[in-house]
């Protein structure tokens, strides 16, 4: 089976929302900041509420936020 | 560091050096075979316990969980960390029990006769390598689950 890999734009989404800070999103999105800052850097993959979540504050599907990979 | 990493590394300083503490108070003047008669030494370990887990408890309440503003100190990722230490911390839990008492039952097992002092041995020192395996593991989870950079 080939190993799958969620990808996300949320950095430069977050540059392209007046350069929203991980802090600004953390709330937003009802998350911590260390979060964030996982997700960014690949180490961490969201549940799907979460993922909803964050596509809600951008205002985008979560097609937009999140790619999968194989 | 998020909250629970400060708990977590807390947990795991008191608890190694209590753990540490309560063995070499253990293992002096005679280590198993003198414990149960040698009162000042059972109560010399009964106090480290004692201080060990009252340190162990207010950490609970210095490092809080809960926030006044809108930041939220804990998430998914926080509880997913959490049930992967604690599966771990139950496996070395169980691993050091099982050792400890294969152990015990090789060094004793000609004689047929075992220390109960061992008995107290493995009381006070299963509850510290349960929160000192448990502590390791959610710093370790943390470290290959987070990174560091901007705020």
């Amino acid at each position: 089976m080939a190993k799958a890999e969620i990808k996300n734009n949320l950095r430069r989404l977050r540059f392209e929302h007046d350069e929203m800070t991980q802090q600004e999103l953390a709330v937003r999105a009802q998350c911590t900041r260390q979060t964030i800052l996982a997700l960014e850097q690949g180490k961490y993959v969201p549940s799907l509420a979460l993922a909803f979540q964050i596509a809600r504050v951008f205002g985008l599907n979560i097609e937009d936020v999140f790619e999968y990979t194989e | 560091m998020t909250q629970l990493q400060k708990r977590s590394f807390y947990d795991l300083i008191i608890s190694a050096v209590f753990l540490i503490g309560l063995t070499v108070v253990f293992f002096s003047r005679g280590g198993a075979e003198t414990y149960v008669q040698d009162t000042e030494r059972k109560i010399l370990v009964a106090a480290l316990l004692g201080l060990g887990y009252l340190l162990l408890f207010l950490v609970l309440f210095l490092v809080r969980l809960k926030s006044k503003d809108k930041t939220v100190l804990m998430d998914e990722r926080d509880e997913r960390i959490i049930l992967q230490a604690l599966g771990t911390a139950f496996t070395i839990f169980g691993i050091y029990v099982f050792i400890l008492c294969i152990g015990l039952y090789e060094a004793y097992n000609t004689t047929g006769v075992m220390p109960v002092g061992w008995m107290w041995f493995l009381a006070y020192s299963s509850g510290f390598i349960a929160i000192l395996s448990r502590a390791l593991s959610t710093l370790i989870l943390y470290k290959r689950m987070s990174g560091h950079g901007e705020s």
